[in-house]
């Protein structure tokens, strides 16, 4: 017998999409940024420094991070495309602050903010290391908008069998 | 027809929980790309890049023991760094990557909280605040030729307004009066001076001393990796030019110890150890331990460009600092002999984290 093959629903497509995106930023980390990274072993070190991705390399994490959240924040909350504008928005405005908090004196009150219980807690206890030394990077704000932007039509392509 | 009218379901919304948490600790798992100090010696290494223009911060040590600093047994004081102490540096880089430190700013709405106690009760005993109310500029080893700061008691306010040759006080917004450098410098030591001066006077030589004892800090850092190829790195001392002080050797040294291994690394303690070390030049006996702990430099990988370098970390709870368990004695000498006064010995213990970031 035969059996209509069952359609993907979009929120899975979305999510799927948003692993894709966040495994390309990884590999710009483990491949042109010397693999020197927290997430990453340190066995992958000697393998890295290449340029696979040129100097797009500089710019694709923030841009696809912002991109991988905004969809995985519309797959959660589908059906509600009105949120859509306030989704990009918000993602947006997060990652903004965590780039704008690695600008020099700020980033110092940040990291003298960071509570003494991330200390120890695997991620968190570098907390002060991201925001000391971070590089704040004007064009980081502009891929990071990009993304925001990028996301917005790419929800509504996900999206288009919703009414 | 394609029928995909699903039901939002209100309890999704809180998967947007883990998925904020994921989406912080993701960005911040992207720090810790710069390289520790000293770490890797590849040929292929970018060349270390120091910049002329760096930012400073002081701030309390973790270990809760602020900077204390007993003066001559008549006071001590306590400096309460609140939050940081943020302020500039201009600096010269010479061959194999030796600073030498230029000028300095410390920066508007700076705040020390500081605490005088006295053996036998004094004026100035009791807690006062020093408020930065514009940038003090000032060349290194020279006095500032701009800034002002206020220093704030409950009852009264002083403005200290920093001139080209010297500084100008106003009690409560009253009359200004002008002081040379010295003249400010010995208002807290006449106790027929008003306390409003003598604690203003205070705020001034205490605000001087934190700079100093910055400045001998970050003038040893880039000596540290020649420690770690000749550990420990001894040196001596002047000699006393006639009969040294009673108990005092006539040639001290200077021994800074690196208690690390293999190469310089983040996180690295130092013991810098003084032994009865006089300085002719300002005929002072340098006399105890100063431990540097917790080293701290990232360098851009790319660039080379070194953008942290310090001891002790920001962030709360994080360990280490300068950790002084310290003396300076004065020294005055008589027919070729020299002593030291009794007033004249300043003891620092506790300390304070120091952070020097690119801009």
């Amino acid at each position: 017998m035969l059996v209509p093959a069952r359609q993907c629903r979009p929120e899975v497509g979305m999510l799927l999409l948003a692993i894709l995106l966040l495994a390309i930023g990884v590999l710009v980390y483990a491949l042109d940024r010397g693999g020197a990274v927290y997430f990453l072993p340190a066995w992958t070190a000697p393998y890295a420094e290449s340029d696979v991705f040129g100097p797009l390399g500089d710019y694709l994490p923030t841009f696809l991070h912002t991109l991988a959240f905004i969809l995985i924040t519309a797959a959660i909350l589908r059906p509600w495309p009105r949120q859509l504008p306030a989704i990009c928005a918000s993602w947006f405005v997060i990652e903004c602050l965590f780039e704008l908090g690695q600008i020099a004196p700020l980033d110092a009150r940040v990291a003298a903010a960071v509570p003494a219980w991330f200390e120890g807690i695997p991620v968190f206890e570098i907390t002060t290391d991201y925001f000391i030394r971070g590089t704040y990077d004007p064009l980081d704000i502009l891929s990071i908008g990009l993304g925001a932007v990028v996301a917005y039509p790419l929800v509504h392509l996900c999206l288009q069998g919703d009414r | 027809m394609n029928m995909r009218s699903d039901k939002f379901r209100p309890w999704r919304v809180l998967w947007l929980i883990p998925v904020a948490v994921l989406a912080a600790l993701s960005i911040v798992a992207t720090g810790g790309s710069g390289s520790g100090g000293g770490n890797g010696d590849d040929d292929d290494e970018v060349p270390l890049v120091i910049l002329p223009n760096y930012n400073f911060f002081l701030t309390n040590l973790n270990n809760g023991a602020p900077l204390t600093v007993d003066v001559g047994g008549e006071f001590t004081v306590t400096v309460d760094f609140d939050d940081l102490f943020i302020g500039n540096l201009d600096l010269n880089v010479g061959a194999n990557d030796t600073v030498t430190f230029l000028s300095y700013l410390l920066r508007t709405n700076n705040r020390i909280d500081m605490t005088v106690t006295s053996p036998e009760g004094s004026p100035l005993d009791g807690t006062f605040a020093i408020l930065f109310t514009a940038d003090i500029v000032a060349a290194v080893g020279d006095a500032p030729t701009s800034g002002s700061f206020d220093v704030v008691t409950p009852v009264e306010t002083v403005t200290v307004t920093i001139l080209a040759n010297g500084v100008q006080l106003s009690l409560n917004g009253g009359a200004a009066i002008d002081y040379t450098w010295d003249e400010f410098d010995d208002l807290l030591d006449d106790e027929l001076n008003e306390t409003w001066q003598r604690r203003a006077s205070l705020a001034g030589g205490a605000i001087e001393f934190i700079v100093e004892q910055f400045f001998n800090v970050a003038n040893i850092l880039d000596e540290l990796e020649l420690v770690t190829f000749n550990n420990p790195f001894v040196d001596t001392c002047d000699m006393f030019t006639g009969d040294p002080p009673n108990g005092v050797l006539a040639q001290g040294e200077i021994t800074v110890t690196w208690l690390g291994s293999g190469e310089l690394s983040n996180g690295d303690d130092f013991t810098w150890q003084f032994t009865q070390c006089w300085d002719q030049d300002d005929e002072v006996i340098l006399d105890g331990t100063v431990t540097l702990e917790n080293y701290n430099e990232a360098v851009e990988l790319n660039t080379g460009i070194l953008f942290v370098i310090g001891f002790g970390g920001l962030g709360a709870g994080a360990p280490g600092g300068v950790i002084f368990d310290f003396s300076i004695s004065d020294t005055v000498e008589n027919q070729g002999v020299w002593s030291i006064p009794a007033d004249g010995v300043i003891t620092l213990s506790g300390g304070f984290v120091l952070s020097i970031q690119e801009p």
